[in-house]
């Protein structure tokens, strides 16, 4: 039971961690805070969710054409918050508040309030151990959440595009000065994010059913797990989203399944008030002295 | 002479970094006190903590006779303490004579006034005060620099203080602004308020200030009168440890 | 010769007096009162919202005491008393109380946090009610909540309960209540407090103005009046479950409407929710039976773009 325990947890601690990558690269290049982003994955899911129940296509051909769509998508909003004044931090998050709105009644709209599931075999496809099954699922899950972790820890510390968004994370000013053309940088972290969420919905549907207003969690978590690791930390980002999977699993044990989305509402609230100006990262000046 | 405020031992920390060790000193009643130093000496947070913006870590502050060490800022200003900031913070949105308003409805004569809001007589002397009668109906935002600091000592006085603390008035005014300014602390100074200023450049320190106290680091380094204080070698040689001797700007 | 515009609180006092007036005049489809009586519910709480949005927090989480409110209500009439002034005041204080702790304990949290530790708050009671199964009925939700009763007032009886007219009247006079409440948080020494604290909370604490006091009642009241609403909701609807009442809809409604009206005028919630609520009901809903709703994000969207004076968010 415990071995089966711990392979659900890093299968869904990976997956969080998937989850996190693009909030936590939009919010650390260009500062803003996407409320939308649970809400994008759910559509991004609900997108394969369609292509497979209207053609029949198989799972991983839905995921080349989610990732494109919420590209584009995510392109366009960027375009949207460019024009977004001061005080950008609150304002995004009051926009980015609006467009969860509209993209929960778009889903409302197309694939109307019943909840759906990706369908999958379900099957055990191994087991390591007596009583401990590794079935399909955990399986995409895991490699397409490292997967992707390692590809863009790769391309942060091994490409001279990563050099320059960490440059743009650590100390805005200073990558502008040094030649980086920041402004393009915040437009390639949407574009990254965009393919990360694209990734991550068709996951986010065969792990939990989709709904419409199902979004939010999804938000909480990579909030939760973002505030916890800092902007472009990946190692910390990966044991955030481990402990925190661990923590809503073992809740989920001891309270019942549907008490675990209290626990990264609570992390949140303490993380925020343990450490008010943590979204800020710590660029705020002391008070006067 | 009557004690106004007493400050003893008092310590800041922000966490690792002492701001303020173990400063004490006293103000007498209708004494002009300035507090001068180099950047980084304290002085500001001296005056956060009077206020009650930021919470000392260990000491006293006394007002007339009273612990007002810890009290937040509302009730600090109802004792009968005001004071301005370095950076003006007038009220953006709200034109010069609203920003005199609230200092003249919630400051010391809170529980006498009426609550009716009536008091634009007093509103437009105190503004006369300063020279900003003309401008009592532009929103803060859209003063001038000087002009800012000038509704900041306007509204300060609303409350009617008995004590009076000016960050940095004079910074960065031209010599006949910072004339001006010598002469509107004198004027405070006989209508029988005490007055505590912060000034890191000395340009109006010398002129009006009966005594000084002088604070390094966060640590006083001497107290006196302006003779003494100015030409003691561990204030000299604070400031020439900056970039540049006293008198700038 | 310039011709002075109308000023606008004539605006507001015509739709009201129309509004007054409609019911008695002509014919009146029940449906339409059914829609403006809602519009009055949502004005009442979009004004409750813009308290706590005076004194400068935008609260992303205000479907926290709407469902609190909803919910004590559905309970005491559940466990204990029906009478309506037992489940109200239960509605209010269950809200406020959440309010006032929430209030207490984001009290050094400012912008984009406080709004993100709103939006988490809301979990808090919305999983307590989805999963206390024993008590709440969980996801099912609490069916067969009492109507409002029948009010003998000398010969003349009102049914609450039942006529949908009446409750059009008694949902009008609750949205001029809180217009009042609105109107005083405005113009009065206590909204001239609100107004400097959300201007500049430091200078205004050095003045006198005591900040966290106020901040604090007022959020509580906000809390308070949001849970009454979300009672009389209980009430009118009969039935309450978890995802409608503590909705992030809920939570963004009172946001748009004040928005749309003017955060900074007294009738401005109101005139909103009186104009957009209706418009989304009658008009758009018919048309786009699922998905009407995103109106509301468009809504924001749109005046985060285009009007960011009417959100009144500004850079210290």
């Amino acid at each position: 039971m415990w071995a089966q325990f711990l392979i659900g947890v890093l299968s869904l601690g990976f997956f969080y961690a998937l989850t996190t990558l693009g909030f936590s690269l939009i919010f650390g290049v260009t500062h803003a805070f996407n409320l939308a982003h649970g809400e994008l994955i759910v559509l991004s899911g609900y997108l394969a969710y369609g292509l497979m129940k209207a053609w029949g296509w198989a799972f991983w051909m839905t995921l080349p054409v989610c990732m494109l769509f919420l590209t584009v998508l995510l392109v366009m909003v960027h375009q949207v918050l460019k024009r977004v004044g001061e005080p950008f931090e609150l304002n995004s998050l009051v926009i980015t508040f609006g467009m969860a709105l509209i993209a929960q009644n778009v889903m409302l709209f197309f694939f109307s309030a019943d909840y759906r599931l990706i369908p999958t075999s379900g099957g055990a496809v191994f087991s390591p151990f007596r009583g401990a099954y590794v079935t399909e699922t955990h399986l995409w899950t895991f490699a397409l959440s490292a997967g992707a972790t390692a590809a863009v820890f790769l391309m942060l510390h091994r490409t001279f595009l990563g050099k320059a968004l960490r440059a743009t994370i650590q100390e805005r000013e200073a990558a502008r000065l040094a030649g980086i053309h920041v402004k393009r940088m915040k437009g390639v972290a949407f574009a990254i994010g965009g393919i990360l969420i694209g990734l991550a919905g068709p996951l986010f549907g065969r792990l939990a059913y989709l709904h419409p207003a199902g979004g939010l969690e999804a938000t909480l978590i990579a909030v939760v797990i973002t505030i916890f690791a800092g902007v472009g930390h990946i190692r910390s980002l990966l044991f955030g989203a481990c402990v925190l999977a661990a923590l809503e699993s073992g809740a989920a044990l001891v309270l019942g399944t549907n008490w675990r989305e209290l626990v990264s509402a609570l992390i949140l609230i303490m993380l925020l008030l343990w450490k008010p100006h943590g979204l800020l990262m710590g660029r705020r000046s002391a008070p006067e002295l | 002479m009557k004690r106004i405020l007493e400050i003893h031992h008092l310590t800041v920390r922000f966490g690792p970094r002492t701001i303020l060790k173990d400063v004490s000193f006293s103000v007498h009643e209708g004494e002009i006190v300035s507090l001068i130093g180099p950047n980084g000496a304290g002085k500001t947070t001296l005056f956060n903590v009077i206020s009650g913006l930021v919470q000392a870590s260990a000491g006293d502050v006394i007002f007339l006779g009273r612990p007002i060490t810890g009290w937040p800022p509302y009730k600090v200003c109802r004792a009968g303490i005001a004071r301005t900031f370095q950076i003006a913070r007038p009220f953006p949105d709200m034109s010069a004579e609203e920003n005199v308003l609230i200092g003249l409805w919630f400051g010391k004569n809170f529980a006498r006034s009426d609550g009716v809001l009536s008091k634009a007589s007093e509103a437009a002397a105190l503004l006369d005060l300063v020279g900003l009668h003309d401008k009592r109906h532009t929103p803060g935002k859209e003063l001038t620099l000087s002009e800012q600091r000038r509704l900041e000592v306007a509204r300060a006085l609303a409350t009617h203080p008995t004590l009076l603390l000016l960050d940095e008035i004079a910074a960065g005014l031209s010599p006949h602004a910072v004339n001006q300014a010598a002469q509107l602390v004198l004027s405070l100074r006989d209508r029988g308020m005490t007055i505590l200023l912060v000034d890191h450049f000395l340009n109006l320190t010398a002129r009006v200030s009966h005594r000084l106290v002088a604070l390094d680091q966060g640590e006083k380094i001497v107290e006196g009168s302006p003779q003494e204080v100015l030409h003691h070698p561990e204030v000299l040689s604070a400031y020439l440890g900056e970039r540049e001797p006293a008198e700038e700007v | 010769m310039k011709k002075k515009p109308i000023p606008s609180f004539l605006i507001f006092w015509a739709v009201i007096l129309v509004l007054a007036l409609w019911p008695l005049v002509t014919a009146h489809p029940q449906w339409v009162c059914r829609v403006f009586t809602m519009a009055f519910l949502y004005a009442t709480v979009a004004m409750a919202w813009n308290l706590t949005a005076l004194s400068g927090l935008i609260s992303l989480g205000h479907a926290a005491y709407f469902g609190l409110g909803a919910y004590g209500a559905a309970l005491m009439d559940h466990y204990g008393s029906g009478n309506p002034a037992v489940t109200l005041t239960t509605a209010a204080l269950a809200a406020g109380v959440y309010g006032a702790v929430c209030a207490a304990v984001f009290r050094n949290l400012r912008g984009a946090t406080f709004a993100l530790v709103s939006l988490a708050a809301v979990e808090i009671p919305k999983v307590i009610a989805d999963n206390w199964e024993s008590v709440t009925y969980g996801s099912l939700g609490f069916v067969g909540i009492r109507p409002l009763p029948l009010v003998h007032m000398g010969r003349v009886t009102v049914d609450f309960g039942g006529d949908l007219t009446a409750q059009y009247y008694a949902l009008l006079v609750v949205l001029l209540a809180g217009t009042w409440v609105h109107f005083k948080a405005i113009h009065s020494r206590w909204g001239w407090a609100l107004r400097s604290i959300r201007e500049d909370e430091q200078a205004a604490g050095v003045l006198g103005v005591p900040v966290y006091p106020v901040r604090w009642s007022v959020m509580t009241l906000s809390a308070l009046l949001t849970g009454l609403c979300g009672g009389l909701y209980a009430h009118l609807h009969g039935f309450v479950e978890p995802p409608v009442v503590f909705s992030t809809h809920l939570s963004a409604m009172p946001l748009v409407l004040s928005i749309l009206g003017g955060r900074f005028r007294w009738f401005g919630p109101a005139l909103g929710a009186l104009v957009l609520y209706p418009l989304d009901q009658l008009v758009l809903h018919p048309v786009l039976p699922a998905g009407h709703a995103a109106v509301y994000g468009l809504v924001i969207v749109a005046s985060v773009l285009f009007f960011p004076k009417g959100l009144g968010l500004r850079k210290k």
